[in-house]
């Protein structure tokens, strides 16, 4: 602890650190740890299997006399448990038992669930709008209570109905048409979402960034399947093939594990689309076969060097931390 | 800047500016605030676009005053919300919510006696409402021999891009067109004379088509549902097809 003190007073006197930093980490260093043990865990998760049976108990209840409801029966049942599911969140967000803190985060991103539901019940069967209408409106009350809570905890749960609720905004929104747009556009839209939430993400204005990056990986890929559907042809399924390259090369260039499984998949799912559509049925099964093989050995390929530089980054942190 | 190696949950009750964004909270680095200007600006450009250019528009067709009056009105049923509601049009195109129930029924036909509609549900029945008032002028047991009816006389399909109407009877064209595959027309119901179909499309239209014409279909009513049932007035019985 010496030593930390002398190293925080080095680096204040350097100018690297102002007072009141040098003063957080010395205080954060000298807190004790509060690692979660075995048994809080597990009574932790019996708390949550608990709780998920309870609420499915009330659910089969209500659902048995939902469609008998006035409406203003249900809005009033979904007001109170939204409210009731919010305002304990927002209760325990002050608490610094890391349990507390995740259970703050079930209670908040359930809340936005619970402000989507009411939106679409307000908007749907008491003021009878169409349904482009419910789902912009649906989308834009979850996105905006999402906003709000996530900037108080940026935590996984949350930032996965945030970008949930904006994805249904963003959609509802050509849902306004006369006609439906065909799936390619709806494709790009979704995919436009991701990207942007990989954007945001390598910014750093989203934590946990894994979360964010497989989030954003995740739905470009959604979006080039979805845009696929039609037309169907080896233009459409081309693009997805290629983002999904993409998303690889980036990975591998840039050491992200997580992002380089998320691609994988990506290519197994789309390459043997593409394959099937040049070909057609006649080479389609031993090409895509062979194509699978290859895949599998490059990916191994990559995961062991992935491996490798992580090993040989630890070993790199062990010996800088030991000449420090 | 958040990186792959500070993923860990963190709470920001004092600010959600980026991680590293400097001394203070109101000074961001100018990567973040490209970054986020470029997400933003990315989804509204392709949204801006998809509703530019990706957006379906039914094809422009005449109105129904815009040609030779057509036989005699319609009736379809459609859902308004948790109801379903008896409609009609008039041949000069006037639309109106004849009876709503909360029920589901089949629409069977518009005779002298006024529009029959059956309901399957319970131990069926049969009513038969008056075709201005909707009032309920006589309610009877479905009869014995009665099996549900599905008229239409056309058939439509995609092939290569185009829309294809036909007489589903004789395999007539009726119509082709060039129209995103989302669009479409469902089936439809010939007049008592022959000449007429009626029939709704996918855009909420009811169109209806002059057999002895090459003039392609007009629009009877916008904003509706006729969905595959439709009925003409003077129809005694409509045979099930298919």
């Amino acid at each position: 602890m010496n030593d930390l003190a002398g190293a925080l007073e080095r680096w204040r006197a350097a100018g690297l650190l102002t007072g009141d930093q040098a003063a957080a980490i010395a205080a954060f260093e000298q807190a004790p740890a509060t690692a979660p043990t075995r048994s809080t865990t597990g009574a932790e998760a019996i708390g949550y299997v608990g709780g998920a049976l309870a609420l499915g108990a009330v659910g089969l209840l209500l659902g048995n006399v939902w469609s008998d409801l006035l409406i203003w029966g249900k809005v009033a049942i979904l007001v109170l448990l939204t409210v009731a599911l919010g305002g304990a969140g927002l209760a325990l967000t002050s608490k610094s038992v890391p349990s507390i803190r995740r259970l703050s985060s079930v209670l908040l991103t359930a809340t936005v669930g619970g402000v989507a539901w009411t939106a679409a019940t307000v908007a749907s069967d008491l003021l009878a709008w169409q349904d482009a209408a419910v789902a912009t409106t649906v989308g834009g009350a979850a996105t905006a209570v999402a906003v709000v809570f996530y900037a108080m905890r940026q935590r996984a749960l949350l930032q996965l109905a945030l970008v949930a609720s904006v994805l249904v905004l963003v959609v509802s929104l050509v849902s306004h048409a006369q006609l439906p747009s065909r799936p390619v556009w709806y494709g790009l839209l979704v995919a436009s979402v991701g990207a942007a939430w990989l954007i945001a993400s390598r910014g750093g204005w989203l934590s946990p960034t894994i979360v964010a990056d497989i989030a954003g990986s995740g739905l470009v890929l959604i979006g080039a399947q979805v845009a696929t559907i039609d037309p169907r042809n080896v233009l459409t399924i081309g693009a997805g093939v290629v983002v999904a390259g993409l998303i690889v090369g980036v990975a591998v260039r840039a050491d992200m594990l997580h992002l380089l499984v998320v691609g994988a998949i990506g290519v197994f799912v789309l390459l043997p689309q593409l394959v099937f559509e040049i070909f057609g049925d006649v080479v389609s099964a031993p090409a895509v076969l062979l194509i699978i093989g290859l895949l599998l050995v490059l990916l191994s390929v990559g995961l062991g060097r992935a491996r490798h530089l992580i090993v040989d980054g630890r070993k790199a942190s062990a010996t800088l931390g030991g000449l420090l | 800047m958040n990186s792959a190696g500070s993923d860990l949950p963190s709470d920001a009750s004092s600010s959600a500016v980026p991680a590293g964004a400097g001394d203070g909270p109101s000074v961001l680095p100018k990567r973040s605030v490209a970054a986020l200007v470029a997400a933003g600006a990315l989804v509204l450009v392709v949204v801006a676009s998809v509703l530019t250019f990706g957006v379906v528009r039914p094809p422009q067709l005449d109105r129904i005053t815009q040609g030779p009056p057509v036989a005699g009105a319609v009736a379809w049923t459609q859902w308004e919300g948790e109801r379903m509601c008896v409609m009609t049009a008039a041949p000069d195109g006037e639309v109106t919510s004849v009876r709503c129930d909360r029920d589901y029924a089949d629409l069977i036909a518009w005779t002298d006696e006024g529009i029959i509609i059956r309901r399957w549900s319970g131990s069926g029945s049969e009513v038969v409402i008056d075709p201005v008032s909707g009032q309920v002028i006589e309610s009877r047991a479905i009869p014995e021999d009665a099996e549900p009816i599905y008229p239409g006389a056309i058939t439509s399909y995609h092939e290569d891009g185009m829309l294809i109407v036909e007489d589903l009877h004789t395999g007539d064209e009726l119509w082709r067109i060039s129209i995103a595959s989302v669009y479409g027309v469902h089936g439809g119901t010939a007049s008592p004379d022959g000449r007429w179909i009626a029939a709704g499309d996918s855009a909420r239209r009811l169109l209806v088509f002059d057999r002895e014409s090459d003039a392609g279909p007009r629009v009877w009513a916008t904003d509706v549902d006729p969905g595959w049932m439709v009925v003409w007035q003077g129809a005694e019985t409509t045979e099930p097809v298919g």
